[in-house]
């Protein structure tokens, strides 16, 4: 805060001069309060903490519904439109540092987290720029009380989400020399792109080969984002970004045999694991 | 000019190298070639990238003269 003791000496220059100095003054030291921030901190104040703190956030009320938590704070009583609110979650009731986030929510009162079926423990206060923290405002109070997101359903996802898809990919293999290698392709032949349909649209995907597998084995071949991989073991090949591509058995040795998968140019088969 | 690799990395969890070829007409294909035979020995990874390459290269020859009949000059 600016104090200038030295202007009452102006006063028997000139009364409009103390009048105009004061003014000045005082429009300086009201429009840093507003912003939060001292225009001239004292020698003594630690930096960044020269004004008075907040008072704690008037209330805070949390909900959880469908994996959504939304905070609610009520505005410092007395803060001016600068104080600035922070949120911390954590998922243990004592807000150890190592299990507590905080959320910087500026000048704003409400916060929703999608943090899906926790459960969590919710405190909040506030600061000036040029201030220290206010004291917390706990929900729940004394004993924290933790608050449970909720489970998410059906009607809370996409419509139309694409849990219907099919393929044009071929997937067959060959006597690779001393193993079988597989060969991922599309309707145009061996090398060409294949496409995945769903209700969503058409995706594209690059040809390819996996070398290496066992003669006369059944195989799930996945797409996994980078690469073409083929699991011997279904519960392997369930990773969610994972994109199914066809199920094959092997060539035996010398090229006989075996059996291929994918939609195929007709899209038959290539829409999920076949058992 | 004739297929090239355009990248290759090693995928330690499938005990292969994933090798993405491009070939002159720029279509692309990925494999992934496992580092061991079903019987633990070591595999012969030069020959199967060796194929891949002349397996696009094949490719794009019979789509080049394909194209060729219908009048593409590429």
């Amino acid at each position: 805060m600016l104090n200038i003791p030295q202007i009452s000496e102006t006063r028997q220059i000139s009364p409009y001069l103390y009048e105009s100095l004061n003014k000045i003054v005082g429009a300086l030291n009201s429009l840093a309060a507003r912003v939060g921030v001292d225009a001239a901190p004292a020698a003594q104040a630690p930096a960044g903490m020269s004004l008075p703190a907040p008072a704690a956030p008037a209330s805070l009320t949390v909900s959880g519904a469908a994996g959504v938590f939304t905070a609610t704070m009520g505005a410092s009583a007395g803060a001016t439109s600068a104080a600035l609110y922070f949120l911390e979650v954590s998922g243990d009731a004592g807000f150890r540092a190592g299990d507590t986030t905080v959320y910087p929510l500026g000048a704003s009162l409400q916060a929703n987290l999608s943090l899906g079926n926790l459960t969590r423990y919710f405190r909040a206060r506030a600061k000036y720029p040029d201030s220290d923290y206010s004291s917390y405002v706990v929900f729940g109070g004394a004993t924290p009380a933790g608050v449970v997101g909720g489970l998410a359903g059906s009607n809370n996802i996409q419509v139309n989400i694409p849990l219907n898809s099919t393929n044009n990919a071929t997937v067959d293999s060959i006597d690779g020399g001393s193993s079988a290698t597989a060969r991922i392709y599309g309707p145009g032949g061996v090398g060409s792109t294949w496409m995945r349909y769903s209700g969503q649209g058409t995706e594209n995907y690059p040809a390819g080969s996996i070398s290496g597998l066992a003669y006369n084995t059944m195989y799930y071949v996945m797409w996994t984002g980078a690469a073409y991989q083929a699991f011997g073991q279904l519960s392997l090949a369930l990773v969610d970004s994972y994109v199914y591509v066809g199920k094959i058995t092997t060539v035996a040795s010398g090229g006989g045999g075996g059996s291929s998968g994918g939609g195929g140019t007709g899209g038959g088969n290539g829409g999920r694991f076949l058992f | 000019m004739a297929a090239r690799i355009l990248d290759k990395s090693f995928d330690p969890h499938a005990g292969a190298i994933v090798v993405t070829i491009e070939d002159d007409l720029g279509a692309r294909s990925v494999h992934t070639i496992h580092a061991l035979a079903p019987d633990g020995s070591e595999a012969d990874v030069a020959s199967s990238i060796a194929h891949a390459l002349a397996q696009a290269d094949q490719r794009a020859a019979g789509v080049r003269a394909a194209f060729q009949k219908h009048g593409w000059k590429g």
